[in-house]
């Protein structure tokens, strides 16, 4: 089943002027986390609150576990943590749990259990009875998360929730959205902090002034390329000059030299020809993508696409 | 079943919100003055002094004293329902509840409350139900503390005087269907505040004046301020209502109440229309 099915989505401000969406059509399998990445303002934002009924598309469907997201009764299944939330201050952690549970229809039991369950996962069992006033972001993000899963959800929409979190507590976030994947349901985030996304998601989409330009595996986008550092004792120019004719790319630094190959052959070539000149080979190590590198690779061809 | 208690969920926190605003405790303990000025300025003159009277002459100068002193009553009991009990409730009844629909809107807290299973209709009638109960409570407090104190100082049980508690809700109702559609529009409390006062006052001034407008103002003028009238809440028509059923006199009969409940209703439709369109 699918979680999220968008249909030329596009979303103008300002009678046209603005436009935060351009024909986006994506779709979410179920039981994975999904990233929606892309710079300030690209309109990760406007997508999900399109999605959630909080901004009205221009133009353009969208589907929510297969029914239209009009539907009011999906969101029964649905958890959201805003980016920037604000929950009525003068309300206790405890409160806001409880309070916004039963907006969802949760019943008294439900929300008992609940709410013990998730202030433990979200570490905040020992504030449960202070005012959210006096938490810091990171544990008003922390209880945004249990808020967001305090009606079980079968999908969970996350805007920027390591937003003002410190290591620690990313790191924490990070179980707690592993731990809820473990149980077959989905979570769907918008996130600028690439490294973040690359730790867990199994697939992303970038989202790049409002159009969709990338929909794939993070496997995909970090997959060993075919470069290579090879750490080697000196080596001269002409012997480099020698390497050239195997390499589709090569740069030299101290005592290594970064080739781009075809293939494992021309890597053998290499290789051969720098025993051959008895040169010592200290390591060939595969250069691994990330996806920052990836991510900025992608937003720099769309700009010279343009 | 499940959509009452949605909607009563967020009636409750509207609820809680108010308490923690202290504007509910707030307008709470401003009834509580008022029943202690009733108590202590009843106290010495009138009542003492018409007892004395009526105990000081034989049986039958008693008889009509007595009477005359329930008709005093009946007067002072009409004017303390419309000063206190109309003018006063819905006076602090606007305050305790003006920030409600902007503060519901703020950002951060309004893409939450969507994201509920709840339609944007159901929110806001839930919202209009929590401000209601806020002053539903205090209005009963206030006017039926004031009748109790009353009643059991002068030892005159002056039930007419209740008639006031609903007098004072439904035109309190009809107030927020218009501050409900300002504070929606403006998002603001303070814009809310001067837009209901400013209906009173044009409410006050038209009404009883209409003659005097009427022969003063070119009829494209006149016919606009009629419709102005129509449009806003008739509170001047609904506390002349209040104050002639408390004082038992007679009236121009239920047309305000029940204009006043159509164009109110209007009202609430309107801005439930442009609540569901609204992007957040
Ligand atoms: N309510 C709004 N009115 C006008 N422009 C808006 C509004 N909301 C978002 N935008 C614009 O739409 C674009 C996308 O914004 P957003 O979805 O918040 O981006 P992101 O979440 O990716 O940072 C931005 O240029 C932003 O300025
Ligand atoms: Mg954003």
């Amino acid at each position: 089943m699918l979680a999220l099915d968008t249909q030329n989505l596009t979303k103008r401000f300002n009678r046209g002027k603005i436009i935060a969406l351009e024909d986006v059509t994506l779709s979410v399998e179920e039981g994975i986390i999904f990233g929606l990445l892309g710079p300030n303002g690209a309109g990760k934002t406007t997508l999900i609150k399109i999605v959630l009924g909080i901004l009205f598309p221009t133009s353009g469907s969208a589907k929510l576990l297969e029914r239209p997201i009009n539907d009011i009764r999906i969101k029964e299944k649905i958890g959201y943590l805003p980016e920037n939330h604000r929950y009525p201050d003068f309300l206790k952690g405890g409160e806001v749990l409880d309070y916004f549970a039963r907006l969802s229809a949760v019943g008294k039991s439900r929300r008992e259990r609940n709410k013990t369950e998730l202030l433990k996962l979200v570490n905040l069992e020992k504030w449960a009875n202070t005012r959210i006033k006096k938490y810091s972001k990171g544990m008003q993000q922390r209880l945004g998360l249990a808020q967001a899963m305090m009606n079980d959800p079968d999908i969970l929409f996350l805007d920027e929730p390591t937003d003002g979190v410190d290591p620690i507590g990313r790191k924490e976030i990070r179980e707690v959205l592993l731990h809820f994947k473990e149980e077959g349901k989905t979570i769907f985030l918008n996130s600028h902090l690439l490294s973040e996304v690359e730790m867990i998601c199994d697939e992303v989409a970038i989202l790049d002034k409002g159009r969709l330009i990338r929909h794939c595996t993070v496997k995909e986008l970090t997959s060993p390329s075919k470069t290579f550092r090879i750490q080697t004792s000196k080596v001269t120019k002409t012997l480099l000059a020698g390497l050239k004719p195997h390499t589709i790319e090569m740069d030299q630094q101290n005592s290594s030299i970064q080739v781009t190959v075809a293939s494992q052959k021309n890597l053998n070539a290499i290789i051969d020809h720098l025993r051959k000149n008895d040169i010592d080979i200290k390591g060939v190590v595969p250069h691994k993508q990330s996806l920052e590198e990836s991510f900025i690779e992608i937003l720099k061809k769309d700009i010279v696409e343009e | 079943m499940k959509l009452l208690s949605k909607i009563f969920a967020y009636t409750a926190l509207t609820f809680r919100e108010s308490l923690a605003k202290k504007t509910f405790v707030v307008f709470f303990l401003l009834s509580t003055i008022n029943h202690i000025f009733f108590l202590l300025a009843l106290d010495v003159d009138v009542v003492d002094g018409a007892f004395a009277m009526v105990q000081i002459f034989g049986e039958d100068l008693r008889t009509n004293k007595a009477i005359d002193l329930q008709e005093m009553i009946i007067v002072v009991e009409s004017f303390i329902a419309v000063f206190f009990g109309f003018c006063g409730g819905i006076f602090f009844s606007i305050f305790a509840t003006a920030s409600l629909v902007p503060s519901m809107l703020e950002k951060g807290n309004i893409e939450v409350l969507i994201s509920k299973p709840l339609s944007r209709a159901q929110l806001f009638i839930g919202r209009y139900l929590g401000a209601q109960s806020i002053m539903v409570l205090n209005i009963i407090y206030l006017i039926g503390g004031s009748w109790l104190i009353l009643s059991i100082k002068t030892g005159v049980w002056y039930f007419a005087y209740l008639y006031a508690i609903p007098m004072v809700i439904v035109s309190f109702v009809f107030m927020y269907s218009l501050m409900a559609l300002v504070g929606l529009v403006s998002r603001s409390t303070g814009v809310t505040i001067m837009i209901a006062y400013s209906a009173i006052l044009f409410s006050a001034v038209f009404t009883p004046n209409k003659d005097r407008f009427y022969a003063l103002l070119s009829k494209k003028i006149y016919y606009f301020l009629e419709s102005i009238y129509h449009v806003l809440p008739k509170t001047y028509d609904m506390g002349f209502i209040t104050f002639s059923l408390v004082g038992g006199k007679p009236f121009d009969g239920w047309t305000a109440l029940w204009t006043s409940a159509i164009a109110a209703t209007v009202m609430l439709a309107v801005s439930i229309g442009i609540f569901s369109k609204k992007d957040f």
